[in-house]
Formats: structure tokens, sequence, C-alpha cells
């Protein structure tokens, strides 16, 4: 068994994964103008918005969702600016019934992207926004990262956990258990979760096999072109191997 | 910059000017006299007399600039921009608002303080009526938003209300109990309703 650490710097803001993708797919990136507007109409300013509309503002903002760029964009309007204990009070409340805490409100949110439009099969649905996801995970890794980063990490993974089975074997399956244990790193940082978190990573405790398997299926999906580092420490020991990830085809 | 454009535009800001300072003027009032002043003022419709004035204004004004073909013919003034605004918080505020079903769209108390300046408009009961008034004032909208320049200055702020107004349109319920009954199928029927469910995907989707 090994320990792995996905570091995620502190005080990345969510809006510069957004600025990072807007860069890359400046020419289709869809305007988060549109998914604020859809935000706001889907009860977000007027709790008492009507089933009916509440529906289609959702079914409108998963066909967005397709575009490259929106799922950052999304969680950015979601999560940006959020301190942890403000986020039930003033955002995201409009997607479910009664908030209660933080994990019900990433989950309204992994819902929302797990939920491919009506006229959309779900294997085109997935293969969209899996490289946004995964941008996500990226950026989030690479930069200092805030609160709402933080949520939107939370998202991600909660999304690859909560995909139904036979698009997650089909998309996922090896990323699928490296990426459902830095979940439980981020929901219950315990134990060698908790010593890693302390050195400005987010632990997760996988086999090894199934940790080689996630981390080359994370490159190949980041089509990573510049060297990223992923830190790999033996159990029960401080000493830290760093594992360079120069070419996702031969990678580890 | 044509003349043409040009007194557009000043016509535009007058008429805009002019019914935000008789709105002041009757918000000025006790709350209650204030009400009774705009349920007059409904009846006698001159709310509706103020924003077709101002939809004709932007309408006309986007037709104009589209003409221009010179960066200097087609650039909006300052003073163009803040008519503009002006002009699309009036229509919406009193052109489109009150044609909303409840829970549909941004309320007022919940807008900038410059539109919660403007005297609120009654709503009015779903009708075959405020379904045709929607449709027109959506319309109007969506053609003055053909212009680029007028498109980007009104999605900064106005975009959710339009996109209200098109999704009460392309997509209530014919049974819903917010229409009283009404015969929607005949107010609005589905083939209209399936363009502008159409215009509203563009519409998000620029």
């Amino acid at each position: 068994m090994r320990v792995a650490s996905l570091s995620l710097a502190p005080h990345a803001r969510l809006a510069d994964v957004v600025c990072t993708l807007t860069d890359v797919h400046c020419a289709s990136a869809p305007a988060p103008l549109s998914i604020e507007a859809l935000l706001l109409l889907s009860g977000k300013a007027a709790r008492s918005a009507p089933a009916w509309l509440k529906q289609r503002c959702f079914a409108l903002l998963s066909s967005l969702l397709l575009r490259p760029g929106a799922v950052p964009a999304l969680l950015a309007q979601l999560f940006d600016g959020l301190e942890p204990t403000s986020m039930s009070d003033n955002h995201c409340t409009f997607l479910i019934t009664r908030p209660t805490d933080t994990d019900e409100a990433t989950h309204a949110a992994a819902r929302l992207l797990l939920t491919p439009p009506a006229k959309v099969a779900k294997d085109a649905y997935y293969a969209a926004i899996a490289p946004q996801l995964m941008h996500i995970l990226r950026v989030a890794e690479s930069r200092q990262t805030d609160t709402s980063t933080e949520y939107a990490v939370r998202t991600v993974t909660l999304c690859m956990s909560l995909a139904a089975p036979p698009v997650r074997v089909q998309l996922y399956r090896p990323a699928t258990g490296f990426l459902a244990r830095l979940q439980a790193g981020l929901a219950a940082p315990e134990g060698v979760a908790q010593t890693e978190e302390n050195e400005g990573g987010l632990g997760v405790v996988a086999p090894e096999r199934e940790l080689n398997e996630g981390v080359r299926t994370l490159a190949l999906l980041m089509k990573c072109t510049a060297p990223t580092t992923v830190a790999v420490l033996q159990e029960g020991s401080s000493a830290r191997k760093d594992r360079e990830i120069v070419d996702p085809v031969t990678v580890i | 910059m044509s003349a043409r454009r040009q007194e557009l535009a000043v016509a535009a800001a007058r008429v805009v000017s002019a019914v935000r300072n008789a709105s002041q003027e009757l918000k000025a009032q006790s709350p209650s006299v204030s009400a009774a002043l705009a349920l007059a003022a409904a009846a006698d419709g001159r709310f509706d007399a103020a924003v077709d004035e101002c939809v004709a204004a932007l309408v006309a004004l986007t037709a104009e600039k589209r003409r221009g073909t010179e960066a200097m013919e087609t650039a909006l003034s300052l003073q163009e921009q803040g008519a503009l605004r002006t002009a699309f918080e009036l229509v919406i505020v009193w052109g489109l608002m009150p044609l909303w079903l409840p829970g549909v769209g941004v309320s007022l108390s919940r807008r900038s303080k410059a539109a919660t300046d403007l005297l609120a408009c009654p709503a009015r009961p779903p009708s075959a009526a405020s379904f045709a008034r929607l449709r027109v004032l959506s319309s109007s909208l969506l053609t003055a938003l053909h212009d680029a320049d007028i498109a980007l200055l009104f999605a900064a702020h106005y975009l959710p209300d339009l996109a209200a107004s098109l999704m009460q349109l392309a997509f209530v319920p014919v049974t819903d109990p917010a229409l009283h009954g009404l015969a929607l199928d005949a107010a609005l029927p589905q083939p209209d309703r399936a363009v502008y469910a159409d215009e509203l995907k563009r519409l998000l989707e620029r």
C-alpha cells in the first residue's frame, strides 16, 4: 500500500481555473452570463421559482455544459468567493430543498453535472464534461487553492464516485478508485490523509496498482504535455518520491 | 456619426428621463398614494405608452446603427449607452415584469437601486392580451439585440429578464394553476412556443 498526495496549494482561486480554460477554449466558451442567468432564474434570486421553470433552467444548463469551459464556469458561479460557513446561507441553496451543509451543496452540484440533457446520449455528454472535470483537478493541483476551488474539486470527485456504473466503467474505470479515495481524503481527512493535508496536500490511500492506473488515466485525460508530478509516499515512511509524468502514454 | 442616429439617441434619452422623473415624483408620495397613482397610470395605459416609446426608440436605434459601416458611425457614445441602459430597464420593469407569472424572473426588490427607484407597475393577471404583449415586447428586444454592441450592453445586465420572458412564452405548462384557466393553446399556439424556445437557446448560446 502506498500513499499518494495530490497537492492543492492553499490559495488558488477558481476564477483562475476559469480564466485558464477560457484562454484555451476561447472560441467556443459559453458566456458565464448565460450560466448566471439560468441559475438566477432557477431560484437563486427568487426561491419561489415554479417547478417547471427550475426544470427547464437545469435542462438548459446541462446542454450548456457540453461546451468547453462551461463546467468550471458553472462551479465558479456556484462556489467562488465563498467562506466555508457562508455557503449554505447564500449560495447553492436553490439547488436543494433544505440546505444543511456544504456537502449537500456539492452533492447537488455533482448531481446537476451528472444529468445529461434529454436529447444527448450519455456517452457523448460524459465525454464532453470529463476533460473539463479533469482540467479542474489539474489546475487546482498546479495553483494555490481557496475554499471555492476546494468545493469544486470536491464536486468533481463526487461526480466520479456518483457516476452511474456503466458510464463510470467506460470512461473512468481506472481512475475512479483513485479519485474516490481522493474524495474520501477530502471528506474525512484522518490518519495519513490528515498528515498529508498538514503538508499542504490532500492524502489518498490506494493500492499501488490502482494508484498507477489512476495516475496514468489522469495524465491521459488531462493530455498533459508539461511535466507534472504526483508525490508518492511509502506508507510508514517519511521518504517522499515524486513521480514525474512526462509522456502520458509511457507514464509510470 | 449620422445626425439621424444622434437625434434618435437624444429622443430616447429624453423619453427615458421624462418617465423616470415622473416615476420618482409619484414615488415621493405616501405608499398608498403611490400605489393608487400607479393603478391609475396602469389603467390609463401610461406605463404601456412609455414602454412602447422606449421600445420603438431602441429598435430604431439598432436599425440606424446597423446601417453604419464606419467605426465612428457604429460606436455608441457614453450618453447613448446610458440612455440605452435606462430604456432597457424601463422596458423590463414596466413592460415585462407585470406580465410575468408568479415566481418567474427577478423581482424588483432584488434589483439595483436604479431599478427600484422606478414606481412598480401593477402585475397583470394572465390573459390572451397579456401574453400577446409579452410576445411583442420580447420580440422587439430580440430585434434590438441584432446589433452586437447593444446585445453586449444588454447581456451584461438584463439577460435573465429576457430569458425569463422567453421561458414563460416557451415552456409554461398549459395546466399551470397560475394561468387561472387561461386557454394557452389558443393564445399561444405550440409552433410559436417552439420558436421562442429556439430563440432562448440561441440567446443563451451566444
